[in-house]
């Protein structure tokens, strides 16, 4: 199927998932209505338990659902539906509140009700779930804890939400109504077994091993991996995958690093990772021999969807250049005969990962290759100061901006270029980045 | 490009599932009140019906029963005290006799907690559900 149609279909289907409980609510004996707000109330419940039932779907890295998107979107739009349906199951509660305080009784959980207080768990949860996530950094709590305690303390709230609902059991009395709405509640709980259980089960069938660990310039490392008792794994070039290490899968404490080698050879896949975090400070005291597990390849991010492109142009900052390097190696590999642009920044010429290999590709691709320093060395006679509008105009003559571009470097950088590009009258559709934020 | 349509399906989202939402609180019916045969209060001493509505209080009868408005619109008791008697009413507190049946499996679950309570406050609270004889309140403005 192309990309666009199964897309459409994929959120058709997104929205038919969250729609489902309402839809059964209103058709078959519907109780009779107790008043507009407060069937309104109930029905924002629903609403929202729905939606933030979807949200274990969305992180659960289905790779057919997440292609035609680029699993990165689908994180992202994971925060957003959270905060709509935290807002929905607000909004229940407040109408209550409002409109009718009694009818909720006892706050005290030792004379209310033990659903009621199911309810107010819940709540306060979903609530706490979602500002450690939105505000995980300002709060400086560490990736792996967050991430446990994500999984955890959503499924709890989701359960202890289900159990409200049961508890109340208004419209779940009719016994085909309380088999769907439990079908449903163990739907969620399936996947997320799935997601805990099966997934990492299936990583653990198929090993790697580190075959070397190299050092890069600008504090980064190359971590070459190498299948154990498997053909290894096809990637676009540009993509990304979940990385384990001194771990089991079954801990997922796992970080996402693209690709940085060619991705004509599956059986050698690198990973080029700065040492930015924790984790990535690790990475070069791991020795050739451990065990990693992967989970991958995921992402959008290639020249690969792209196959009528008549040229492409890369803009990388610092790290950035990882996925990046993957397409060029790919493009090389492959006797790749388009025009090539890659604009690539850094603080320092000494601090330029890939400055020799950049050299060399450019003999076995048609590449324009602009090194940009933010600290030149006196002698410097290429770009300085940072990626801009004028600086791209320079090298980018009108005719290539029908050129596919790829971002990649820190977020102030990509958005600064994202608006210097269309400045220059390059269409959105053809600036291509990941929203991720690699960890 | 592709955060834009994020924002669009987030949108979407949540605008189908609030008129979604909407067209269920329409559909419903407003509540049918159950007519109220006139039936003149019995002369009920105002220090037991008073006693009786505290207890009506504190045992959270409104997470369940709507007075005048007040409370879960879902089972209004205005204008109980005028269709059931004594006997019944007392049944219908406590899920026993036909109200056990009647009663949905746990709501009477809930009521049977009820049978706890001194006969004095049974007594208050049945004098309190005898006093409502009033309608509904705003009935025929719906
Ligand atoms: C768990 C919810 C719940 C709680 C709590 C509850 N009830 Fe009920 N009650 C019901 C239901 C359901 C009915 C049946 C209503 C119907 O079918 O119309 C009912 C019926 C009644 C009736 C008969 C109503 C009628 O229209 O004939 C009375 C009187 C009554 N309850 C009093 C009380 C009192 C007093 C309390 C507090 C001590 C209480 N209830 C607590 C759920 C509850």
């Amino acid at each position: 199927m192309n990309p666009p149609v199964s897309a459409v279909l994929w959120v058709l289907l997104y929205l038919l998932l969250v729609a489902a409980p309402l839809l059964v609510l209103l058709i078959g004996p519907v109780p009779p209505g107790a008043g507009f707000w407060w069937d309104f109330s109930m029905a924002l419940g629903f609403a929202g338990m729905a939606m933030m039932g979807v949200q274990f779907a969305l992180t659960a890295r289905l790779r057919r659902a997440s292609a035609p998107f680029g699993i990165d979107i689908i994180y992202y739009f994971h925060r957003y539906a959270a905060v709509i349906a935290l807002g929905l199951l607000l909004a229940h509660f407040a109408v209550l509140r409002i409109d009718y305080a009694e009818a909720l009784g006892a706050i005290d959980p030792r004379r209310a009700p033990w659903h009621m207080t199911a309810g107010r768990v819940a709540l306060a949860l979903f609530a706490v779930v979602i500002i450690t996530s939105l505000w995980r950094k300002p709060l400086g709590i560490e990736y792996d804890r967050w991430r446990m305690w994500h999984a955890l303390l959503a499924t709890v709230a989701f359960l202890a939400a289900a159990g409200h609902i049961a508890g109340v059991g208004y419209y779940t009395v009719a016994p085909w109504k309380r088999v769907l709405w439990t079908a449903y509640t163990l739907f969620w709980v399936l996947l997320i077994a799935y997601v805990r259980l099966a997934k990492p089960w299936a990583m653990r069938r198929r090993p790697w091993r580190v075959a070397e660990v190299r050092a890069e310039r600008g504090n980064a490392w190359t971590l070459a991996l190498a299948p154990e008792g498997h053909v290894g794994l096809a990637f676009a070039p540009g993509q990304f995958a979940w990385l384990t290490l001194r771990a089991s899968p079954y801990h997922v404490k796992e970080h996402p690093f693209s690709f940085s080698s060619s991705a004509e050879n599956g059986a050698r896949i690198e990973f080029t990772i700065k040492e930015l975090g924790d984790f990535t400070r690790t990475i070069k005291t791991v020795q050739p021999g451990e065990v990693a597990y992967l989970d991958g390849p995921y992402g959008v991010f290639s020249i690969d969807r792209h196959p009528h492109a008549p040229g492409f142009v890369f803009i990388a900052g610092g790290v950035g250049i990882a996925p990046i390097m993957s397409m060029l190696r790919s493009a090389a590999d492959r006797g790749e005969r388009r025009p090539l642009t890659l604009v690539y920044a850094n603080n320092r010429w000494d601090d330029v990962i890939f400055r020799e290999e950049l050299e060399q590709l450019r003999e076995r691709l048609d590449l324009k290759l602009v090194h940009v320093l933010a600290e030149p060395p006196e002698d410097w006679a290429g770009e300085r100061g940072y990626v801009d509008d004028a600086l791209l105009a320079r090298y980018l003559p009108p005719e290539q901006r029908t050129f596919e571009c790829f971002l990649c470097g820190p977020r102030p950088m990509t958005d600064a270029v994202q608006r210097a590009l269309t400045a220059l009258g390059v269409p959105l559709r053809r600036v291509h980045f990941e929203l991720f934020e690699m960890v | 490009m592709r955060e834009l349509w994020v924002r669009i399906v987030a949108g979407i989202t949540g605008a189908l599932v609030l008129l979604l939402a909407l067209a269920f609180a329409g559909l419903q019916s407003p509540p049918t009140p159950v007519a109220a045969p006139a039936m003149p209060a019995a002369a009920l001493p105002p220090a037991l019906v008073g006693a009786g509505h505290a207890v009506y209080e504190a045992q959270g009868c409104a997470m369940c029963h709507a007075i005048a408005g007040e409370g879960n619109p879902r089972y209004p008791l205005d204008g109980v005290g005028g269709r059931r008697d004594a006997a019944e009413l007392r049944d219908w507190i406590l899920a026993t006799g036909a109200a056990e049946e009647a009663l949905p499996a746990r709501a009477a679950r809930m009521k049977q907690d009820y049978r706890a309570l001194a006969g004095s406050e049974l007594d208050a609270l049945v004098a309190y559900m005898k006093s409502l004889t009033d309608r509904p309140p705003g009935e025929g403005e719906r």
